[in-house]
């Protein structure tokens, strides 16, 4: 994980220093570092890195799909003539423990459609969820343990 | 040229939306039940204005706007962290006063009164008045949900009737006694009498408020 | 090529400004506080999102565009992290969801401790 960091901020640093705040020149920044960091990768010893930022890419793209559907589906619930909805919270129980995932995975269920994360308990075992549609839990629990938790154990793990 | 016309249309027509939408969100921040309702409505407008910020780029031309776009984002950003801070530490103030393992009895006697005033008077206070009915007689013009309101929250007739007294001095209009009225019995038909003294605390800081108003009045 | 960046930038800029009206209505028209948080925190992040980025795709710059891209992704990025703080403050200093919910499990396991 401290490698990305530091791929980043090397690529930062590199715009920084060569003055011109483009994409391209970030993307270019971007991939000195990381030949940089490679030529050292003995001494971070970063095993499947390649492999991660593809899955890392993918958890990315999933973000979006489920950020422009959440929002269509909240529009469409607004609009819609008779408001026929059953919110309420439900209780999730956490597979992934370390803090940096469950706050990713906490961000990500609030962009899905028609949830949103309201609390973790104190032992972070429980996350709770607002559903605008709670008329059946568990296939929302279903969904958000085979969806984004699935992705995230495998990018991060 | 047909393309400048394009986008052009398409920025009008944007910003016509856009400021329904300011309008509308507006609307919720002065209506709000509650104050976390009005954070979010605030969050919303910061939202609103960004969008604005960006078609007026467009119009103009000066992509300069992008980065006052950006930092009014983070500016509103942190409104609204600071604004959760102090719904929580409000919470926090208010159990210590009362007894620290039961908070939950004193919110909702803190609440009725809000619930208590008649839906027909809304409209009247938040316009004339605007900001200032909502910041001193704020506590009598909320009505949510008469629905929800009636098997929660008890109070008299006479309660009823200063709380619209008080409000229609504020207000100074004489409409509202108009719009008042006819609501008054409907309030009353819900409940009972004898629920008066379990309202303890909260007409307090209506009946002190009461003479002054009236010293204005005349 | 002038048409195909006006005719995206209109779509940009039009689906937007729907996405934000939708989300003032939802607003309005939701019965509580954790309903309308859900309109306020996605349909009006994505309409204001999707404006920020039609000036970078108007502008046709690369630099304007990744400065869009930056606020666009910053705005993208807080704004549940917001919506979730709210919703944690507010529930927690009591106040209730409508009548119409179906459920609150959380209050539930907070009345068992």
């Amino acid at each position: 994980m401290t490698t990305y960091i530091f791929n980043v901020i090397f690529a930062v640093v590199w715009v920084a220093i060569t003055g011109s705040a483009t994409l391209l020149n970030l993307v270019f920044g971007f991939l000195v570092s990381a030949a940089a960091l490679w030529i050292v990768r003995g001494e971070i010893s970063a095993p499947g890195y390649w492999r991660r930022v593809g899955r890392i890419l993918s958890l990315v793209r999933l973000f979006f799909k489920e950020l422009a559907m959440s929002a269509f589906r909240v529009a469409v619930m607004a609009l819609s003539p008779n408001l026929k909805i059953k919110p309420g919270i439900f209780a999730f129980p956490l597979t992934v423990d370390r803090d940096f995932e469950i706050t990713l995975l906490a961000n990500l269920i609030t962009l899905t459609p028609g949830t949103l994360s309201v609390d973790v308990s104190e032992d972070c075992k429980t996350l709770y969820v607002h559903a605008l549609d709670c008329s059946d839990p568990d296939a929302a629990r279903r969904d958000i343990a085979e969806g984004f938790e699935r992705k995230i154990m495998e990018a991060f793990r | 040229m047909t393309a400048q016309s394009i986008t052009q249309f398409s920025v009008n027509v944007g910003l016509v939306v856009v400021s329904i939408t300011f309008l509308l969100t507006v609307w919720r921040v002065i209506k709000g039940p509650t104050l976390p309702d009005r954070v979010i409505a605030l969050d919303m407008l910061v939202g609103i204005v960004m969008g604005f910020i960006a078609l007026i780029a467009i119009r103009t031309g000066f992509t300069l706007y992008i980065d006052i776009a950006i930092s009014l984002g983070l500016v509103g950003f942190l409104a609204t962290v600071a604004f959760a801070r102090f719904i929580l530490s409000r919470k926090r103030r208010g159990g210590e006063d009362g007894s620290p393992p039961e908070p939950e009895p004193k919110r909702p006697a803190a609440k009725e009164p809000r619930k208590a005033a008649t839906p027909a008077a809304v409209p009247v206070a938040a316009g004339p008045a605007g900001a200032v009915a909502l910041a001193e007689a704020g506590q009598a013009n909320l009505a949510a949900a008469p629905k929800e309101a009636a098997p929660r929250a008890p109070i008299s007739k006479s309660e009823a009737t200063k709380a619209s007294a008080a409000k229609v001095k504020i207000a100074k209009a004489k409409a509202a006694k108009k719009a008042a009225s006819p609501a008054e019995p409907a309030a009353a038909k819900q409940v009972p009498k004898t629920a008066a003294k379990t309202l303890s605390k909260p007409p307090k800081p209506m009946v002190p408020r009461k003479p002054a108003a009236k010293k204005e009045s005349p | 090529m002038d048409i195909l960046l006006a005719l995206v930038t209109a779509l940009l800029v039009l689906s937007g400004s729907i996405f934000a009206f939708a989300a003032a209505v939802g607003l309005n028209r939701f019965p509580d506080l954790y309903a309308r948080m859900h309109a306020a925190s996605k349909a009006g992040t994505v309409g204001s999102a999707l404006m920020l980025i039609a000036v970078g795709i108007h502008a046709a710059d690369l630099a304007i565009l990744a400065r869009s891209l930056a606020g666009f992704f910053f705005f993208v990025l807080t704004a549940p992290v917001s919506a979730h703080l709210l919703a944690k403050a507010s529930h927690e200093s009591g106040y209730p969801l409508s009548d119409i919910s179906v459920q609150d499990e959380m209050k539930r396991s907070q009345a068992e401790i």
